[in-house]
């Protein structure tokens, strides 16, 4: 079919004659190709790739966030006192509850790993498991909103839209910072006072919200609901056509105009990369069974895990997957060995993929809910809420693997040994992908902003090399 | 030092906060109820015992009074309506205290009778001197900077600069910007020509295109007051309140949600909102427009109706963005306090005060203390927000009754389908409340969250509450006429300095006041029976202030040169920007003063001068000594704001709904603002100016969101202007703008003129001119290429109803039959057959009838995971496809299928209504002209 017929002496066919293969369907052109052959932005692209402070471990992360909080002595944090201890009576009355899982070592490392994670435990030497976790409030959503962006009391911008900040993203197609499931609350990806562009593409991949029996769009306005991409093609070239007038009109150069211009092309070919990369119809068998895609008990999360590989291998800088169902005040057993299989074989598979890319050196993934849970039983079979000491743990991009870093109590009440913050680490996330946490500032209000405010250690000791 | 020796003039004497007390009180304070607390209390609400359950901590006047996440233990003289009675009185189930065992009825009464007497309480923290190692004096402000910083001199009425070309300045104004651009050498643009600046003083002053009429009426005006009497029509229209009264609500971050972990909605906001659009209305003076929003309430009034509007302006102090869900109510005070803080001393004075909670400022000459000077005024201060305690709201508040002879509007009417949603809504959690009871007695507290009852219990109440506000004709009751806003406290006290800003590390009081450096001389007497807020607000808007007049002046500057004086026009302190004119800036600051600080004769002033009216366009000599156009040496091209972009296609489509709504839909939420989203999606489009539009922080209006919308979290005195793809997007794919292209292409095409007439009138009503031949000929070529194409569509779609039918019916009776006429469809569709295979599960998948999920349950029970040689092969590929369906973006779909909404437009109506909607998202459109 001809589409472009110069009907007009602008020039601005030249642009459309080289994508026209996009517009003659779908899948025609391979994204990585696209993603990696449009070459980058210019220098005064805010999202152009830019200059860490210092030689980066970690070129993007990948963020498992566990929502509701995952009890850590249930899991990574082996607590033998807690169960010796099993039925005494703990804080407010409370009877200490020892875990009903049990725990063995593993790997070359021997990591004490429940048995939940049967899968994972199988990566114990790859994981850098953070035990001295705490932060400041005991409530979901305040220590949510610290988790992502430092802060419980003012809106500030998050961890993603700070990292895409400091190094802008490698793939001029496609959004640098991806919330696939994100917590409710728009600041946990958001750009608070960072310039908008910096803000978290949310996307919702068939995980809670399909559950609920409504399906929402992934993204939306992604694409026309009335004409076909041909069609669209004619009508974007026909706006470029009118776009490149005004800019003769005015005198040759306006930046909002050229600017315009080219975040049309790159809209119009988000409407065909974002698609292929959360597509993961065409990947074969083998990486399904490693994902647990067939699997009804793992294929939801499976699939956000295999979306966020995808991501981060066309160069999103950073993905963050949300998983809820974490908040076991009650039914722990059943409840905790649920939500533990759902997410053990995806996520096992995920370090298995991105080993197997040669991704997982430079690619930071990190697990972990917004606090962990109490020692004390509430009622016979579930745990309130712990801020005070928690588990997280990381993996890949310059992390050492095989390692416990940081204590709690013989409980697992409080963190007392290698103690880590949300500030710091956030400090840690940051120096890993090259940024220095007290440099990384931008002004606003009259003063210079960072992801730490007044705070911030590095944990130097987790760090390879 | 001589910073300390300032600092403790202003402390004032621990007498002050215990010095009305008779001995009799105290006495009997200290026999009946200290010892009591001491023996009962302490053990769980007492800083000693490191506790403070529920965020209650009796062990100071300061605590029992805030109380705790319930709110305030005691109201002095009130027992019945004091929690700490009904809770030692066992009155409520939730606080029975001291749980273990009642008090005994006779020390029940002495509380009573102790509160009766209005609580005396003779407990005061030790008055803790404020120490050295309290303020951080080596890292605060230089203390020459008072005299030293522009913004902080006296705002004098400079000389009007000689110019070379005494012919170019059109007034006072021009000289300024003249002088300027002759010492750099730099020759202005020429002037735009008359239909653009008609054009832009449209969008300029009421964020409306042009009035075709109107345009054509003034063009062929030859009178020399033509253009001057068109913009004194524009700034008397209502429209140039709605845009005005715009750019003030990103400056008093306006929302009608509380932002935050849990965005409660603000049902009351909304009357702040119609208050800021009035004012501008009718041109009220900015000082006297902060006067009542900082302290309205204390101001006198001549009737009912005035003192209404005078309570309603105040709404400015308590929309601000709250963490409702805090459970110290100490601490949400305290945040909230630093919030009113923060929001009128960046949006009025240009300063950041609230940078000295935790210290001396770092740059501007706010000692710590007078933090704690201004936040004494905000603590003798009520603030009023309206919100019922809930699941996420611990933090409930009352509003500020309206008088009832006042005339305001009754908000809007509760429509008898929203009556009938919140009825079923409480419906359902009463009869969720009924079934957990049950099931708690049965299955006890392991299986059953109690919690869940009482949230359930408390929205049933809380959804009957904002019923009861109603009459049986769905309007708002007389008396329910209320509004967000603040009062003063019975009896105003001094704040406590806190070290560091810790709540738990109080010093001495700090005497109420306004900052006291930047006051100087100015600083006005504190009424000590009132907050202070009418001195604060008589002293921000004195003729003596430097800041007030400069920040309004150049935030008029910004809206209409599209670039400020002061780049950082929320900040004129020392970390701001310098001003690029400062004499400009003193001479527009001393005009809005001597025009009775009149925002309008301003504004005028600007639109009539030559530097305003000149053209855009790009000048390669002016560009390459100043490409910022920081000398204004041409009009500075920009977008335009979000909301000019959306009621523009609504003013094009002709489906703006001119006037304001009553109220807002806002107003029937009774918790979260996600309810109040959901009646705003119920009530249908709306139609009316963005400036209406329900604004949630949680959850921001998408469409203006994407073009830079002010996040209402925040001040925000300029707004991004960024050019990002999702923009992009949203112009190519939004229904917002595929509805008003349709709309317009209907009017249009229902007239009898042939293509080239419609062209010429599809451009006038977008973007108010003709089409050039070239445009007129490649909107021809478009219009005859994608009626083509659509017309491919259509031909599936034709079919599709009658196939959709025997797809289903076939499905059933034969499966292997269903493949033929789906590739049959995509055929139609036009889909090229080496994709047939790929596509067809989707296409088959997209009705999963019923009988395949039954089957499914049937093999699950009977353990045929889908890996199983013995699961059904067919099954399995559905499963596959409907998995690929959930990984898609379910507009995927209708990409694939090419089923489009688009149906009952016919192709030449589709290819119209894609002409508009590229003319929608050109440049010519989104940008200024």
């Amino acid at each position: 079919m001809e589409l472009c017929s110069n009907r007009m002496q602008t020039g601005f066919c030249t642009r459309r004659d080289m994508l026209q293969g996009l517009s003659c369907g779908f899948g025609m052109l391979g994204f990585s190709q696209l993603a990696f052959g449009q070459g980058l932005l210019d220098d005064s692209n805010p999202l152009a790739p830019r200059a860490t402070h210092h030689q980066a471990t970690a070129k993007r992360v990948i963020f498992l966030f566990m929502e509701g909080a995952p009890s850590h002595v249930d899991t990574f944090d082996f607590k033998p006192e807690l169960s010796r201890l099993d039925g005494q009576r703990g804080n407010r009355n409370r009877r200490l509850l020892g875990s009903p899982f049990k725990f063995e070592q593993h790997g070359d490392s021997g990591i004490p790993i429940s048995e939940l994670f049967p899968n994972l435990a199988r990566h114990a030497d790859r994981l850098c498991v953070l035990n001295g976790m705490h932060t400041d409030i005991p409530a979901h959503a305040q220590a949510r909103v610290q988790m992502h962006t430092g802060s419980t009391q003012f809106v500030r911008p998050s961890l993603g839209s700070w990292s895409l900040y400091g190094l802008g993203t490698e793939n001029a197609n496609l959004p640098g910072f991806v919330a696939l499931n994100p917590p409710r609350n728009a600041q946990n990806y958001g750009a608070a006072f960072l310039p908008a562009h910096y803000q978290g593409t949310r996307m919702d991949l068939g995980g809670r919200r399909l559950r609920q029996g409504r399906e929402v769009e992934a993204m939306p306005n992604l694409d026309s609901s009335r004409l076909t991409r041909a069609a669209q093609r004619e009508q974007l070239d026909l706006i470029q056509a009118l776009n490149q007038a005004a800019l003769r009109d005015s005198g040759g150069s306006h930046e909002g105009i050229e600017g315009m211009i080219s975040a049309y092309e790159l809209a119009f070919r988000m409407q065909d990369t974002l698609p292929e990369v959360i597509d993961v119809a065409k990947e074969p068998q083998s990486i399904r069974d490693l994902y647990g895609l067939d699997d009804e008990a793992t294929s939801a999360f499976g699939r956000q895990c295999l979306a966020a590989r995808r991501m981060a291998e066309a160069g999103v800088r950073f993905v963050e997957v949300g998983f809820g169902g974490w908040d076991t005040h009650r039914n722990l057993r059943e409840e905790l060995t649920n939500q533990c299989t759902s997410i053990d074989r995806p996520i096992a598979g995920l370090l298995t993929d991105l080993a197997q890319r040669g991704l997982l050196e430079d690619t930071l993934v990190i697990w972990g809910g917004e606090f962990g849970r109490t020692p004390d039983a509430q009622g016979t079979d579930g745990r309130d809420h712990n801020n005070k000491g928690f588990s997280m743990w990381m993996a890949g991009g310059g992390v050492r693997g095989g390692m416990v870093y940081g204590a709690t109590d013989p409980l697992g009440r409080e963190a007392v040994d290698g103690r880590m913050h949300i500030h710091d680490w956030h400090a840690t996330i940051l120096h890993m992908l090259g940024l220095n946490h007290e440099r990384l500032t931008y002004q606003h209000a009259g003063r210079d902003f960072r992801l730490t405010d007044v705070h911030g250690e590095v944990a130097k000791d987790i760090l390879l090399g | 030092m001589k910073m300390t020796v300032m600092i403790s003039a202003l402390l004032v004497p621990a007498i002050l906060e215990t010095g009305d007390l008779r001995p009799e009180e105290t006495e009997f304070f200290e026999t009946h109820i200290r010892p009591v607390l001491v023996d009962h209390c302490y053990g769980c609400h007492s800083k000693d015992a490191g506790k403070a359950r529920g965020g209650l901590r009796l062990d100071t006047k300061i605590d029992l009074l805030a109380g705790g996440a319930a709110g305030p233990a005691i109201l002095p003289g009130d027992p019945d309506a004091s929690l700490l009675i009904q809770a030692i009185r066992w009155e409520d189930d939730e606080y029975s205290m001291p749980p273990r065992r009642k008090l005994p009825d006779h020390t029940i009464r002495y509380f009573e009778e102790w509160v009766r007497m209005g609580a005396p309480d003779p407990r005061v923290p030790a008055d803790v001197a404020v120490g050295e190692e309290d303020i951080d004096l080596s890292k605060g402000f230089d203390p020459n900077v008072l005299q030293d910083h522009w913004s902080f001199q006296p705002i004098v009425n400079p000389e009007s600069p000689v110019v070379q070309d005494g012919s170019w300045p059109n007034g006072v104004i021009d000289r300024f910007v003249l002088a300027e651009l002759e010492s750099a050498g730099i020759a202005p643009n020429p002037d735009a020509d008359l239909r653009t600046r008609a054009r832009r003083a449209s969008l300029d002053l009421t964020g409306l295109p042009a009035n075709p009429q109107r345009l054509d009426a003034l063009l062929v005006d030859e009178s020399p007051n033509a253009f001057a009497s068109y913009v004194d029509d524009l700034l008397a229209s209502p429209a140039h309140a709605e845009h005005w009264g715009r750019h003030w609500l990103d400056v008093a971050r306006y929302a009608e949600s509380s932002g935050r972990e849990n965005d409660v909605a603000y049902a009351n906001a909304w009357r702040y909102r119609d208050w800021v659009i009035e004012a501008f209305d009718q041109d009220v003076p900015f000082d006297e427009f902060i006067i009542k929003q900082l302290a309205g309430d204390l101001l006198d009034s001549q009737d009912a109706t005035e003192r209404a509007h005078n309570l309603i302006a105040t709404g400015y102090l308590a929309i601000g963005a709250k963490g409702h869900n805090t459970r110290s109510r100490r601490e949400f005070q305290a945040d909230l306090i630093d919030e009113q803080i923060d929001a009128f001393s960046q949006g009025i004075l240009g300063i950041t005060v609230a940078c000295a909670r935790c210290h001396d400022h770092k740059y501007d000459p706010i000692p710590q203390s007078d933090y704690y000077a201004v936040k004494g005024i905000f603590e003798s201060t009520e603030t009023l927000y309206g919100t019922l305690a809930g699941p996420g709201n611990r933090m409930p508040s009352a509003l500020v009754p309206l008088p009832e002879a006042a005339e305001v509007s009754h908000g809007a009417d509760l429509p008898p389908a929203m009556r009938t949603f919140l009825e079923r809504s409480r419906e359902r959690s009463e009869a969720n409340v009924e079934r957990l009871t049950e099931r708690l007695l049965v299955e006890g507290r392991e299986r059953v969250n109690p919690a869940q009852i009482r949230n359930n219990q408390q929205n049933a109440e809380n959804v009957q509450t904002v019923l009861d506000r109603y009459d049986g004709q769905g309007r708002l009751l007389t008396s329910e006429r209320k509004a967000m806003g603040v009062l003063d406290r019975r009896v105003p006290i001094h704040s406590r300095f806190l070290a560091r800003g810790e709540l738990d590390e109080p010093r001495q009081l700090v005497k109420r006041g306004v900052p006291s450096m930047l006051a100087g001389s100015t600083a006005p007497e504190i009424n000590p029976n009132q907050s202070g807020r009418l001195e604060l607000a008589q002293w921000i808007t004195g003729t003596q202030n430097t800041l007030t007049a400069r920040v309004w002046a150049n935030r008029i500057w910004l809206h209409l040169m599209g670039r400020p004086l002061v780049a950082t026009p929320d900040n004129f302190g020392v970390s701001g920007q310098l001003p690029s004119h400062p004499e400009l800036l003193d001479k527009l600051a001393t005009r809005l003063m001597e025009l009775n600080w009149g925002t309008d004769a301003l504004i005028r002033e600007i639109v009539l001068s030559r530097a305003w009216g000149l053209s855009n366009d790009h000048q390669a000599a002016a560009y390459a000594k100043d490409p910022d156009n920081t000398m204004y040496w041409r009009s500075t091209p920009r977008r335009l704001p979000a909301e000019a972009i959306r009621d523009g296609m609504l003013m094009a489509s002709g489906e703006l709904i001119s006037g304001r709504p009553e109220g807002s839909p806002v107003s029937f939420s009774s918790g979260s603002a996600r309810l109040g989203q959901l009646q705003a999606e119920l009530s249908g489009p709306d139609h009316h100016r963005s400036v209406y539009l329900p604004s949630f922080r949680g959850t921001p209006a998408e469409f203006l969101a994407a073009f830079d919308g002010a996040d209402p979290s925040f001040v925000t005195g300029i707004r991004d202007e960024t050019n990002v793809p999702t923009q992009a997007l949203q112009l190519l794919n939004d229904e917002f703008v595929v509805g008003r292209a349709d709309a317009l292409t209907l009017q249009v095409l229902q007239t009898t003129r042939n293509d080239v007439q419609h062209i010429h009138e599809v451009f006038r009503r977008t973007l108010g001119r003709d089409p050039t031949e070239p445009e007129q000929q490649s909107a021809m070529a478009f219009l005859h290429d994608v009626a083509l194409l659509h017309a491919k569509d259509s031909a599936f779609e034709s079919l599709n109803p009658a196939d959709k039918r025997s797809v289903s019916r076939l499905r059933r009776l034969a499966p292997d039959a269903t493949q033929e006429l789906t590739d049959r469809s995509m055929r139609e569709m036009g889909v090229p057959p080496a994709q047939f295979d790929r596509l067809r599960p989707l296409v088959e998948a997209e009705t999963l009838p019923r009988s395949v999920e039954r089957q499914l349950n049937r093999l699950r029970r009977q353990g045929i995971a889908r890996n199983d040689p013995r699961f059904p092969e067919r099954l399995r590929r559905l499963l596959d496809a409907r998995d690929r369906l959930s990984n898609f973006p379910s507009n995927m779909l209708s990409r694939e299928l090419r089923t489009t909404r688009s149906a009952t437009l016919d192709a030449r109506t589709a290819a119209w209504s894609a002409l508009v909607q590229a003319l929608f998202a050109s440049a010519d459109f989104l940008y200024r002209p």
